[in-house]
């Protein structure tokens, strides 16, 4: 056979496929399929490939094919072990899913929170006493409660690291070592580097900085994220914006697994 | 904490809760906006996350895997595990070829045959030249001859056409040499 011949042999099982050749042409083909083996057999080649090789198609297996290999898959999946394995990974997964959920639904709250509190913080403004809140700042930061690294095992000798210049007071050294380590820093890290970059630039009263740092770690979908708002409160204490006060005291106090909820509540008891 | 691929899959084999936590923590989120943005629900990115874990437990007991990167081959396993249910709800709503009703495991013992077979025509086509890859890849994804024309930049339609089939007999060559041909296709 001519190479024009194969190719148009090929074109021709190709057009069966994807079904662009008329009625009568695929009634034909079919007939001949029924004839050659060859040709059903370069059919269901050509077809798989086609199917398998497309990014956005997939070619489903048969039960009826290779049983032999499908019992022995399934004989596997169905061990002891594997079950065991399958409901541990699932249980684990359930578990992360929970954690992480919980931001989101604050994400959802906190632009209610944050109208309410607009409505609440313009009654209220004028009373707070000039530079209580400052000294509201003064009663509840603590800068030193951040996670450490080593007690908790994290097994992290760089983040460590940070945390040894942090704790000598070296505070743009330990900026500058955070916010390079972010760049790289996994999903598991992150909120620890947030919260010692910002506590830094706190430190530093670089209060812009160390406000977006808290705004991101809010935004981990952590366990620690509640922790950002915190922060947050903290600083606009420190910077006496009684609205962002009552804003951020009004998304912790939504839900009483946020960081510091009770501190938040008695916090909010003293302001009235 | 950071693991390397070998620990991920030792860690996931033996049931290491800590790995797992580290496989949810780091790689999840990416599975997860995919599947998302293309027609999954938040329940779908559980199920496919599971079968793609279980998949690689599978192959690692069967014959350790050597992966360059944990992250690339299992986002890789997440989208094909993903690929093969939208054909599978497609297939429902056109009920053509409208899959028989199987438990799950042997669901995915066929993903996981369904898997090995298209990592064997990979393994063949990566086999092919530069070239040929390249005429194939947009054979394959459904791009019409006067497409690849003006894509690949060839002289004419009849070009493509040679090229095609050239290249596509050399793959298939290469996958019948080979005697794990017949098991996979039979």
């Amino acid at each position: 056979m001519s190479e024009e011949k194969d190719i148009a042999r090929q074109e021709q099982i190709r057009a069966y496929i994807l079904e662009t050749l008329s009625l009568k042409e695929r009634a034909d083909f079919e007939k001949r399929m029924l004839l050659d083996e060859t040709l059903k057999e370069e059919v269901a080649l050509e077809r798989s490939l086609l199917t398998h090789m497309n990014e956005e198609d997939w070619e489903l297996m048969d039960v009826e094919e290779n049983k032999e290999r499908l019992n022995e898959l399934r004989t596997a999946l169905r061990s002891e072990e594997n079950t065991a394995l399958s409901d541990m990974i699932r249980e684990v997964g359930t578990e992360y899913r929970t954690r992480t959920s919980k931001p989101v639904r604050k994400n959802f709250f906190y632009a209610v929170a944050a109208s309410i509190a607009i409505l609440v913080s313009v009654t209220s403004y004028f009373m707070f006493k000039q530079t209580t809140l400052e000294t509201y700042y003064a009663e509840y930061a603590n800068w030193t409660e951040i996670p450490s690294f080593v007690e908790k095992d994290q097994g992290l000798n760089a983040m460590a690291k940070g945390e040894v210049l942090y704790k000598d007071h070296q505070f743009q050294e330990t900026a500058d070592y955070f916010k390079e380590y972010l760049q790289t820093a996994t999903e598991e890290h992150r909120p620890f580097v947030l919260m010692y970059l910002g506590a830094a630039y706190t430190e530093l009263k670089q209060y812009e900085s160390a406000l977006n740092a808290f705004e991101l770690l809010t935004k981990t979908n952590t366990i620690a994220s509640s922790r950002g708002y915190w922060y947050q409160l903290l600083i606009y204490l420190k910077l006496e914006q009684k609205e962002k006060v009552q804003e951020i005291l009004a998304v912790i106090l939504l839900d009483v697994d946020n960081y510091n909820h009770s501190k938040a509540l008695e916090l909010q008891e003293k302001l009235k | 904490m950071n693991y390397t691929a070998p620990q991920y899959l030792s860690g996931l084999i033996s049931g290491d809760r800590k790995v797992v936590n580290a496989i949810y923590e780091r790689f999840y989120p990416k599975v997860r906006t995919f599947i998302l943005q293309n027609k999954g629900k938040e329940d779908d990115v559980q199920d496919v996350f599971q079968d793609a874990l279980m998949y690689l437990i599978t192959k690692q007991k069967e014959k350790p895997l050597i992966l360059q990167s944990f992250e690339a081959y299992l986002f890789t396993i997440c989208k094909n595990v993903w690929r093969r249910t939208l054909k599978k709800e497609k297939n429902k709503v056109t009920n053509k070829d409208a899959p028989t009703l199987v438990d799950k495991e042997t669901d995915l013992s066929l993903f996981f045959m369904e898997q090995e077979r298209l990592d064997f025509y990979l393994e063949k086509f990566r086999l092919l030249s530069e070239n040929c890859r390249e005429i194939l890849s947009s054979y394959f994804n459904g791009f019409s001859y006067e497409e690849m024309v003006k894509e690949l930049s060839y002289a004419t339609v009849n070009t493509v056409r040679q090229r095609v089939f050239k290249c596509k007999a050399k793959m298939i060559q290469l996958m019948k040499s080979d005697k794990r041909y017949t098991n996979l296709r039979s």
